[in-house]
């Protein structure tokens, strides 16, 4: 005898509504070119967290129509759907878009794509970030530390220097954790 | 519901433990495609309790799980592969606690990081180092390129890099 309950379609309404906000969402998002621009993650996932009223309003909708009048277990399958909203878009489908965006691996390969296929290593540097080369990559990510993340801050004393900040040393502190917990180590790129 | 959320809980504390284990049993650098068989491994060994849960259940459970293991990994990556985490770290770690920008810039050669990068890159078979000709686009290459063109088309992604 099954002692698990079997899932029927009125079962994951909620769930349903998550894929299909989601897809919404996908579809918005090309429509108005979120990934126009400078900074496109942020207005990527600006939108994402704006339509999450979408999600709730098609899983209620789902929830009514499949289950009758509103309940306080719905909060279960509310906060499941809500899973696989946010699932879809933090542990998939941004992946490929930052890949798209950023990814250094996959700009080399783009750029060597526009030039035939055949392309030499002084070209991908000269080419990178729509020309702004290689060094790019070390200005944009101090920058991010210090303006964005603040992880980094500039001496009081001698404003060219920088130390790491209280929420830098967290993350570095959360980072030796994990990675030394799983026996892993960083990647080094020092000369 | 709470029945499937507390087995798919369950299976993916399980997948982390065993990789866990992993990870200080076999010491490589291969972690990502060690996580990918952890995963096979236990999302197959939870199949039979999958499957009692009807074919919606099934479906919404090992969904769910791709979805957390990605998480996990996309986690684990990001903290391996930070260059701006190891920024920070060389700046923590240096004697004085504090580097001007031009030191921490001076610590990651752009010949290194590409470099590495292109090692990378010809190893996964995306493309052929030729020496002095330069580098060869393989065939995998050509079709990520080919994808990854069709996403910032999609998405309007006017610049990359």
């Amino acid at each position: 005898m099954n002692d698990l309950p079997v899932l029927g379609f009125a079962d994951i309404g909620a769930v349903v509504a998550g894929f299909v906000a989601y897809a919404v969402f996908l579809v918005v998002a090309s429509f108005m070119r979120l990934g126009r621009g400078l900074a496109p993650l942020i207005s990527f996932n600006r939108a994402h967290l704006r339509m999450t009223s979408l999600y709730f309003a098609l899983a209620t909708a789902a929830l009514v129509f499949c289950k009758g009048p509103f309940r306080l277990a719905w909060a279960i399958d509310l906060m499941v759907g809500l899973f696989f909203y946010f699932g879809l878009h933090y542990a998939i489908f941004l992946n490929f878009f930052g890949m798209a965006k950023a990814s250094v691996s996959s700009s080399i390969i783009s750029i060597a794509f526009s030039k035939g296929g055949i392309v030499s290593r002084a070209e991908i540097v000269g080419a990178y970030a729509g020309g702004l080369g290689f060094d790019y990559i070390k200005r944009s990510r101090l920058e991010r530390l210090e303006v964005f993340l603040k992880w980094v801050e500039r001496l009081p004393t001698d404003s060219t220097r920088l130390r790491v900040t209280a929420s830098g040393a967290k993350a570095i502190a959360t980072t030796r954790f994990f990675l030394n917990a799983w026996g892993l180590t960083q990647l080094r790129e020092k000369t | 519901m709470i029945a499937l959320v507390a087995t798919t809980a369950a299976v993916f504390t399980i997948a982390v433990i065993l990789h866990f284990a992993v990870t200080h049993v076999v010491h490589n650098d291969r972690y990502v495609r060690n996580a990918f068989w952890v995963l096979i491994a236990t999302g197959s060994a939870a199949t039979p309790i999958a499957v009692r849960f009807g074919v919606m259940g099934f479906f919404v459970m090992y969904a769910a799980l791709v979805i957390l293991w990605n998480s996990y990994l996309v986690f684990f990556i990001n903290l391996i592969n930070s260059v701006s985490l190891r920024m920070v770290d060389e700046i923590e770690k240096s004697p004085t606690k504090s580097l001007s920008a031009e030191e921490v810039e001076s610590l990651y050669s752009d010949e290194e990081a590409l470099e590495s990068r292109i090692q990378t890159l010809a190893r996964n078979g995306f493309l052929a180092d030729r020496g002095v000709e330069g580098l060869k686009l393989l065939s995998k290459g050509e079709q990520f390129a080919r994808f990854l063109a069709l996403i910032r088309k999609v998405f309007g992604i006017d610049s990359f890099g």
